[in-house]
């Protein structure tokens, strides 16, 4: 009787610990809303990052509004096209990169770079 | 686009896979259910900080918000 107890609650305990997830409440919309949220939470990570490191005076304000301004962009084209914005936000994401000069992309490239395999990472 | 959906099994067999991916990542990360309402709110939430954060740098720096 004690034995099957233990049993009984240790199946118990499984069971709480990783039920099924239940993707009935799931829609395709609120699929679309959570891939959109992905990118927009790494691109605020930069943001903060970038703000971090300018106000430690470890970026330039030109640096950090360079990297700002296409955080910006990015979150513009989420926020007008939360259902089809990948496309469109990888290709104003590489406008913005490729019209600043040289020196400033390699000096924010390891921010970019983030914002740039989020948005080629979200399926 | 709904008519092809459900007349191409491969494509809606892919819509599913990748729902259930995208839920169970979250669901392993945070233990929730994720529901359509909460996906939508956290959009919402995450889009008005980040637009926040970024308006306030420049507006401290006396800059114009770019567009």
């Amino acid at each position: 009787m004690k034995r099957l107890l233990v049993m009984v609650t240790a199946l118990a305990a499984v069971s709480c610990a990783h039920p099924k997830p239940d993707t009935s409440q799931l829609s395709p919309q609120g699929l679309r809303d959570y891939r959109a949220t992905q990118v927009v939470k790494i691109v605020n990570d930069v943001t903060t990052a970038v703000i971090t490191a300018n106000k430690a005076k470890q970026l330039s304000d030109a640096h950090a509004i360079a990297v700002l301004t296409i955080d910006k962009q990015v979150l513009d084209v989420i926020e007008a096209n939360p259902v089809d914005f990948q496309a469109k936000a990888i290709v104003v994401f590489r406008n913005a990169r490729d019209a600043l000069p040289a020196d400033v992309q390699a000096a924010i490239g390891v921010y970019l770079s983030k914002i740039a395999d989020v948005l080629s990472e979200v399926r | 686009m709904a008519d092809a959906l459900f007349t191409n099994p491969e494509v809606l067999a892919g819509l599913f896979e990748g729902l259930l991916a995208i839920v169970r990542r979250h669901f392993a990360e945070t233990g929730e259910i994720l529901t359509n309402e909460q996906a939508h709110q956290m959009l919402a939430d995450e889009l008005r900080a980040g637009q926040s954060d970024i308006a306030q740098f420049f507006i401290a720096k006396g800059l114009p918000i770019p567009k």
